[in-house]
C-alpha cells in the first residue's frame, strides 16, 4: 500500500510539472515495478504490453470510429443537423439553444469524441445564436454541454477504452449509453428552458418553419440516421460485432463524404493524418495506464483500497456516490480519457468486490467524466470553443454552464437511483 | 489541459516536417484503409454470400499496429501528448524555464525506452519465427518498423527539447512559455 501511495504522489507531482500523462503513468509503473520486482522484468513488461496491445484485434474499432467521426465532421453535416433541429425547435423560446443540444446529440451518434462534437457544432451554432442576440453564456454553454454527449451516446471512444480496461462487453456498454444520452438531451433542454424562463432575453424565439421545409430539412440528415441505425442496430441484433460495426461505420461515412463531394485529396490526407495521430496518442496513454495498473497490482494498492472500503461496511450505493464525488473533483483538473485510465484500474477491484454492475458503473463514470468537460477551471469544451471564438469570455461561459452542471448532477442522481436507465437496453440484448 | 506547444523553431524545417507527415500519413492511412476494407468485405461477405476473408482477424491486428507506429512520429512532431498545464503558472524563475525542456526530455526518454523494448520484442519474434496463425505472416517486420518509428519519435522530441533550451539561451529573460 505504501509503495502505491508513493507511486501515486510521484505521479501527481510529475503531472503537475507538465510531463505528459502517459509518461507519468508509464514511468511510475516501470520504475515502481522495477524496484519491487526487478529491472529486467520491468523492461520486458514494457515491451510486452506495447506489442500485445498494439497488435490486438479488440482495438481495431478505435481508429475506425475516430475515422468515422472525422469524416462526418468535415462533411459539413453539422450545418444540416443544426438546420433540421432548428426547423422543429427554433420558434420556441431558447429554440436555437434547444436545437443546438439536439444537433449535438445527433452528431454524437456518429462521433465518439466530445471535443470533436463541441468544436464542430460550435462553428455552426454559435454564430447563429449570436446573430439572433442570444446571451453568450447560454450560447456557449449549450454547445459545450451538448458536446459532452459525444462520449456517452455511442459510438464512444471513452466507453471503448473503459470496456477494454474492465473487460466489459463493448456492445453492452454502447447500448447502455443510449438512454442516459437521451436523458442528457432532455435535461439539457430543461436547463435551456430554465435559463430562458429566468431571463427571456437570453434566448429569443426564432422564426417558425413551415412543415414542408421541416420535412426537407429532415431529408438532409437521413444519412446520419441510417449510419446510426446501421451501427447500433447491427450490434443490437448481433448481425455484427462492435469492431465490425466500426468498419461499416467508417466505410459508410467515407461514402457519405464522397457523396456530398466534400472530400478532396488534401482533406482526405488531413483526416487520415489526424486519425492516425489521435489513435497513436490514445494508445500511448493506454500503454502508460497499463504499466501503472501492473505496478498497482504488484504493490497491492487496489487490493488494499478494496479491503479498506470493504471494512468500512458502507453500502455499494454510498461507495458509488463517493466515487462520483471523486470524479467530479478530478474533472476540474484532468481530461476525460486520462481520468478514466488513471482511476479505473484502481477502482475496478473495489466495485467488482462490492458486486456493482460494471456496465452501470461505466456509464455513471462516463457521465461524471462528462461533467468535468464543462467544469471550471479546465472545462475542456469551453476552451475548445474559445480556440475558435477567442472573444468568448471564460467567466461568462462558466457562469452560463452552471444550470447545465446542475442538471448533469440530476442525471447522475437519476442513473444512480434507477440503474435500469443504463441497464434496460443491455438487458434486452441478453 | 492541452497539447504541448508547437515548437516555433520547427517552422524552419517545415518542408521536412511536411514530408514526414506525408510519409506517416500514407503509411498509417494505407493501414487504416486496409483495416476498413478488410472489415467491410469480411462482414458483407459473411452476411451476404456466406464467405469470410481468411485471416481478416490477424490482418486487422497488423494494420492496427502499423497505425499506432505511424502515428507516434506525428504526435512527436507536434509534441501532442496530453498533459496538464494547470499548475504551470505556479512555477517561477529557473523552474519555469526548465519545465518544457525537462518535460520533453522525459517524453523522449520514455519514447526511446519503448522503442528499445519493442526492438527487443522484434528480435524475439525473429528468433522464434513468430507468425500469424492463419496466413503465417511474419510479425517481426511490423515490430521492427514500430521500433524504428518510436525511435524517430524519441529523436524528434529530443530535438524539440534542445530547441527549447536554445531558445532560452537566445532570450534569457524568456517568459517561460
Amino acid at each position: 500500500m505504501t509503495a502505491s501511495l508513493i507511486g501515486f504522489a510521484v505521479m501527481v507531482l510529475m503531472m503537475a510539472a507538465g510531463i505528459p500523462i502517459a509518461v507519468c503513468m508509464g514511468a511510475v509503473g516501470v520504475v515502481g515495478f522495477g524496484l519491487l520486482v526487478g529491472w529486467a522484468p520491468a523492461l520486458a513488461m514494457t515491451g510486452q504490453i506495447v506489442v500485445d496491445n498494439m497488435l490486438n484485434y479488440s482495438f481495431s474499432l478505435l481508429p475506425l470510429f475516430i475515422l468515422m467521426g472525422n469524416l462526418i465532421a468535415q462533411s459539413r453535416l453539422s450545418q444540416d443537423l443544426y438546420s433540421a433541429a432548428y426547423a422543429f425547435l427554433g420558434h420556441y423560446r431558447g429554440g436555437l439553444a434547444h436545437a443546438t443540444i439536439l444537433a449535438c446529440g445527433g452528431f454524437s451518434a456518429v462521433s465518439g469524441s466530445s471535443m470533436a462534437t463541441a468544436a464542430t457544432m460550435g462553428k455552426v451554432a454559435l454564430p447563429q445564436m449570436r446573430r439572433y442576440g442570444y446571451a453568450d453564456g447560454l450560447a456557449v454553454a449549450s454547445v459545450a454541454a451538448g458536446g459532452t454527449l459525444g462520449i456517452l451516446i455511442p459510438p464512444s471512444v471513452i466507453l471503448i477504452i473503459y470496456g477494454f480496461l474492465t473487460n466489459t462487453d463493448i456492445a453492452q456498454l454502447f447500448m447502455a449509453g443510449v438512454l442516459p444520452g437521451l436523458l442528457g438531451i432532455l435535461l439539457y433542454s430543461m436547463a435551456v428552458t430554465y435559463v430562458t424562463l429566468v431571463n427571456p432575453k437570453a434566448g429569443p424565439r426564432g422564426e417558425r418553419t413551415a412543415w414542408p421545409q421541416r420535412l426537407r430539412a429532415l431529408v438532409n440528415v437521413w444519412a446520419i440516421v441510417v449510419l446510426f441505425v446501421l451501427i447500433l442496430g447491427g450490434i443490437y441484433s448481433g448481425l455484427f460485432t462492435p469492431n465490425e460495426a466500426a468498419g461499416i461505420g467508417a466505410a459508410g461515412a467515407f461514402l457519405f463524404a464522397l457523396g456530398r463531394r466534400t472530400l478532396t485529396w488534401q482533406r482526405f490526407l488531413h483526416i487520415v493524418v489526424d486519425t492516425v495521430r489521435t489513435t497513436s496518442m490514445m494508445f500511448f496513454l493506454l500503454f502508460g495506464a497499463l504499466l501503472f495498473s501492473n505496478f498497482l497490482s504488484i504493490a497491492g494498492g487496489a487490493t488494499a483500497l478494496e479491503q479498506w472500503i470493504g471494512g468500512l461496511g458502507v453500502s455499494p450505493l454510498a461507495v458509488m456516490i463517493i466515487i462520483v464525488c471523486i470524479y467530479l473533483v478530478l474533472g476540474t483538473m484532468l481530461e476525460s480519457l486520462s481520468m478514466i485510465l488513471l482511476t479505473v484500474p484502481l477502482l475496478l477491484p473495489v466495485v467488482s468486490g462490492l458486486g456493482i454492475d460494471l456496465v452501470w458503473f461505466g456509464i455513471v463514470v462516463v457521465i461524471a467524466t462528462e461533467v468535468g468537460l464543462i467544469s471550471p477551471p479546465v472545462g475542456l469544451n469551453i476552451f475548445v470553443l474559445k480556440a475558435t471564438f477567442p472573444d468568448i469570455s471564460t467567466g461568462q461561459a462558466f457562469r452560463g454552464v452552471l444550470p447545465f452542471f446542475v442538471f448533469d448532477l440530476v442525471r447522475i442522481g437519476l442513473v444512480l437511483a434507477f440503474p435500469a436507465i443504463a441497464l434496460f437496453l443491455p438487458a434486452l440484448m441478453n | 489541459m492541452s497539447a504541448l506547444e508547437n515548437d516555433p523553431g520547427l517552422g524552419e524545417e517545415g518542408r521536412a516536417a511536411r514530408r514526414l507527415t506525408l510519409v506517416m500519413g500514407v503509411l498509417g492511412g494505407a493501414a487504416l484503409m486496409a483495416l476498413m476494407l478488410v472489415t467491410v468485405v469480411d462482414v458483407v461477405g459473411r452476411n451476404v454470400i456466406d464467405v469470410t476473408v481468411i485471416g481478416a482477424y490477424e490482418l486487422s491486428e497488423l494494420a492496427v499496429g502499423l497505425i499506432v507506429a505511424a502515428g507516434l512520429p506525428l504526435v512527436a512532431l507536434r509534441s501532442d501528448h496530453v498533459h496538464i498545464d494547470m499548475a504551470l503558472p505556479l512555477l517561477k524563475g529557473w523552474l519555469r524555464s526548465l519545465q518544457q525542456p525537462v518535460a520533453l526530455f522525459a517524453t523522449a526518454l520514455a519514447e526511446g525506452i519503448v522503442a528499445w523494448q519493442v526492438w527487443v520484442q522484434a528480435e524475439l519474434a525473429t528468433d522464434t519465427q513468430r507468425t500469424t496463425s492463419m496466413l503465417h505472416l511474419p510479425v517481426s517486420p511490423v515490430l521492427y518498423i514500430t521500433a524504428i518509428l518510436f525511435g524517430v519519435s524519441a529523436l524528434l522530441t529530443t530535438v524539440h527539447a534542445l530547441r527549447k533550451i536554445a531558445a532560452r539561451r537566445e532570450t534569457p529573460e524568456g517568459s517561460g512559455t
